[in-house]
């Protein structure tokens, strides 16, 4: 038999615990709306497709890309972003032996959507189209080769800090994507014109994502 | 009225100095030359295997055999006796020579008359709209 005032402390507890947990939902929706904005950095590894004049001709570098995401809500997002990354010319039949190195240039839009799978992971699924260039030398012996581009990708995030209202949320990123690569202006001969202008890409990514409220 | 002028000029300067930039550029962006063409022999018969720099590094010093310093490609006819060749396009310079190694010597069409010489001076000038300078089938001899 227990003791009469246990009954009310009970109840008492059962309160406080049913208002904090209401709080919580509250404070979660809270967070959920609203506009959010996601800049993040990310390293880098892409490798061409074999068998095609950018998988055979450049050792690429560690790059980076900055991404500035934005989403309203739990609504999918839009991102923008650019990037960069370094190259070494290997030999090939090409270029004439004009170029040692070469710099890539990429930029383009995406669309995104963060499914959370726990309290700190989520799945960021994307999606873009954009533009590269390689760029051979420096003014004025610069030689450029220009790209469109198409990606998708598989990112997870880890929140590593942040959750409460108004503050910063930080996330780590881990993603690997999938492009397409097409250089329709490109002038080339017609039995090379596939070769050249055509590749595909695998890449590979780690970086950090911070979430504006 | 006066700032009005000096603000004209300083684009106008401007406006010079990037056209200038612009023309100045070697290169020809999203742009190769190919160089195509056949070796034969004196009887039309491609000549498969046969060795051929593409250069534009040429010494002249010794007149009667002239020889190229270094070369940009080294490559072998395939089994039908052609050959091609790939550079960025150039706005100038565009000047290569395509030596033939011994013991062959082309016989070039040197306004009108043969001349037998171990090189040929080509330019892609005369590209098509894929960039290819065609330079259809060039006879090499044995002398």
């Amino acid at each position: 038999m227990r003791p009469p005032y246990l009954w009310f402390v009970f109840l008492f507890c059962g309160i406080i615990q049913s208002t904090f947990a209401q709080d919580q939902i509250a404070v979660k929706e809270k967070k959920s709306e609203g506009f959010k904005v996601e800049p993040s950095l990310e390293f880098v590894y892409r490798d061409f497709q074999n068998q095609t004049f950018l998988g055979d001709v450049y050792q690429m570098d560690l790059g980076y890309r900055l991404k500035l995401n934005f989403r309203y809500s739990n609504y999918p997002g839009i991102g923008i972003y650019v990037g960069g990354q370094g190259a070494n010319v290997k030999e090939n039949r090409f270029l004439a032996g004009f170029f040692k190195e070469a710099r890539f240039r990429d930029h383009g839009i995406l669309i995104y959507h963060k499914f959370p799978v726990g309290k700190k992971i989520a799945i960021m699924p994307d999606f873009g189209v954009g533009w590269m260039q390689v760029i051979h030398g420096n003014n004025p012996s610069k030689y450029v080769l220009n790209y469109n581009s198409y990606s998708g990708g598989l990112g997870f995030t880890y929140k590593v800090f942040g959750g409460e209202p108004g503050l910063i949320e930080g996330h780590l990123i881990l993603r690997a994507g999938y492009g397409g690569l097409r250089g329709k202006d490109i002038i080339i001969n017609p039995s090379d014109r596939s070769y050249v202008r055509e590749s595909s890409e695998l890449s590979g990514s780690v970086g950090f994502q911070i979430t504006l409220h | 009225m006066k700032y009005f002028k000096q603000d004209s000029i300083a684009k106008i300067l401007l406006f010079s100095l990037l056209a200038f930039a612009m023309g100045c550029k070697e290169f020809i962006d999203d742009s190769f030359d190919t160089f195509t063409g056949v070796i034969v022999d004196e009887e039309g018969q491609p000549i498969p295997g046969l060795e051929l720099i593409f250069t534009q590094d040429f010494n002249f010093s010794d007149f009667q055999n002239p020889k190229s310093n270094s070369s940009i490609y080294t490559e072998l006819t395939n089994d039908l006796g052609e050959f091609r060749f790939v550079a960025p396009s150039r706005q100038l310079d565009n000047f290569y020579y395509l030596e033939i190694q011994s013991p062959y010597l082309l016989e070039i069409d040197f306004f009108g008359e043969p001349q037998i010489q171990n090189y040929l001076l080509i330019n892609s000038s005369e590209k098509d709209e894929n960039g290819v300078v065609a330079l259809g089938f060039l006879k090499a001899i044995k002398p």
